[in-house]
């Protein structure tokens, strides 16, 4: 009777270890430029970054199962905070790490995960965030890269002039507040940008819907295609460019320039030409059967 | 009765009472004498209409024989675009690799449904970097989650699908420089993914080797 309560004892006791193994809580900080650079990696779970005054970044959570141990290392201005799977680690298993980071507010930032979701918030340094199905939600002011295949993307700006990279393939996102220079492109994601005063914008859809709402800068760029997903532009406070806008077989509808006009006497080619306010910038629309929507007001 | 001769008659005399001179309704000596007067400039100008035309007509044959050779490559793709633009674009897409066909296959294919402006058309490093980029991807693709190699592929093949799309309407509309710029940059898009996923399949976090 001794022995088997024992045997049970132990048992308990090494199965406890076990799930303690298994789910290590973390709690760890290592002094940090405050204008350096922290790259963070992580598989499935979730990264979730913020930025505070100190000079130092600091580590907590829980490692999931599957993982191996933790990498977090610092040197010169470079921090390093990677989550390494176990030698043969199958993505099947709980792998889920959740890890919550504090880093100097003016870090440079870049964080890659598979499924972990990304949240950063108070960074204001340049953000480079990738996730191959994990969703990204920031707040920026600086310099931003955010890319990803399916997960979807939430950022805000503050209306300050940045430079905005964003890339999905068939992720979703919503952007808004951002001004400056924005480059956005989907194969088949829907986006929705609400954005500042705009000097440069590259906008490229391949079948996913597009809708930028934005002001401009009298001497903007904006290049906008689409190849079958739907185009909106919709540009507001006074605008000065030359507008061009043509569709192979879409639909042109402009609610403030004039009518688009037929390109083919028999075709469903059409085109939009003219010129608003001083003309000092240019927009140009290109689209194949995609439907365009275009506002000048 | 008027016969064929009697009818006749009366239209000689009909024309015999037309007036026999029409005077212009202005003096038109005024500008033939100042065209004679310039005579000497108007030659000097015709002889060099006539040598740009001979210097011209030198030239004129190579490009002659470029535009015939031209002429006969349009038509035969325009004739080989339209035999196939004779099938659904559904049903096309049924002869390209499936989206879920290993990609080294898919990097393999050179696109002959491509009718015009195909990969070969942007240059041979062009093409070079577009089969890299997939055979690097094939090899890195297994680490995305399966969900996301699907979309992946998916997406591939969307972005293909459009390809064909904008191919078909240059064969009916090789001069139209909408499609060429949306040919062009769907080239990008399609470089520009697989580079992308290329690069983040590649930064995925590392296992232990220990």
């Amino acid at each position: 009777m001794k022995a088997a309560c024992a045997a049970l004892l132990a048992a308990t006791l090494f199965a406890t270890q076990a799930v303690a193994d298994d789910e290590e809580m973390i709690d760890k900080r290592l002094a940090a430029d405050p204008a350096g650079e922290v790259e963070v990696s992580n598989v499935a779970g979730s990264v979730n970054v913020s930025g505070w005054d100190r000079a130092e970044v600091h580590v907590s959570g829980e490692l999931g199962s599957g993982v191996e141990r933790l990498v977090f290392e610092s040197s010169g201005k470079r921090t390093v905070v990677k989550v390494m799977l176990k030698k043969g680690y199958h993505r099947g298993g709980n792998g889920e790490t959740d890890l919550n980071i504090r880093v100097p507010k003016g870090s440079r930032l870049d964080v890659n995960t598979v499924s972990a979701e990304i949240i950063a918030q108070d960074v204001t340094g340049a953000q480079r965030l990738q996730s191959v199905s994990g969703d990204i939600s920031t707040e920026t002011s600086a310099e931003a890269d955010l890319k990803t295949v399916s997960g979807t993307i939430s950022l805000r700006g503050n209306g300050q002039s940045s430079q905005l990279d964003l890339t999905t393939v068939s992720g979703d996102a919503v952007v808004t507040r951002i001004a400056g220079e924005v480059t956005v492109s989907t194969v088949s994601g829907s986006l929705e940008l609400s954005l500042d005063k705009l000097t440069r914008a590259k906008l490229r859809t391949t079948s996913g819907d597009l809708s930028v709402s934005a002001r401009l800068d009298p001497n903007a760029r904006i290049d906008a295609e689409t190849i079958s997903g739907q185009l909106t532009l919709d540009f507001k406070g006074g605008v000065d460019a030359q507008i061009e806008a043509e569709s192979f077989s879409g639909d042109i509808e402009s609610c403030s320039g004039p009518k688009a006009k037929s390109t083919q006497e028999y075709g469903p080619g059409s085109e939009l030409r003219y010129t608003e306010g001083k003309g000092t910038g240019r927009i140009s629309v290109s689209s194949l059967s995609g439907d365009i929507n275009l506002c000048t007001r | 009765m008027t016969g064929k001769n009697g009818h006749d008659d009366a239209l000689l005399r009909a024309v015999r009472r037309m007036p026999q001179d029409i005077a212009p309704r202005r003096d038109l000596w005024s500008g033939i004498e100042a065209a004679i007067t310039a005579a000497p400039s108007g030659v000097a100008s015709l002889d060099a209409a006539r040598a740009k035309k001979a210097w011209t007509s030198r030239l004129s044959w190579p490009y002659a024989l470029a535009a015939g050779v031209g002429c006969m490559a349009l038509g035969a793709l325009l004739t080989f675009g339209l035999l196939r633009g004779q099938a659904p674009i559904s049903q096309q897409a049924t002869n390209l690799p499936a989206p879920t066909a290993p990609l080294e296959q898919q990097a393999a294919v050179r696109y002959s449904d491509a009718n015009f402006g195909g990969y070969e058309a942007l240059g041979p490093e062009y093409e070079q970097a577009r089969a890299q980029l997939a055979i690097g991807l094939a090899q890195r693709l297994d680490r995305l989650p399966p969900e996301a190699q699907q979309k992946v592929e998916r997406n591939l093949a969307e972005i293909r699908r459009s390809l064909r799309e904008i191919n078909l309407a240059l064969a009916l509309d090789p001069d139209s420089t909408l499609l060429q710029q949306l040919l062009l940059s769907t080239y990008q898009s399609e470089l520009a993914m697989l580079a992308n996923v290329n690069q983040m399949a590649g930064e995925i976090p590392a296992r232990s080797e220990t």
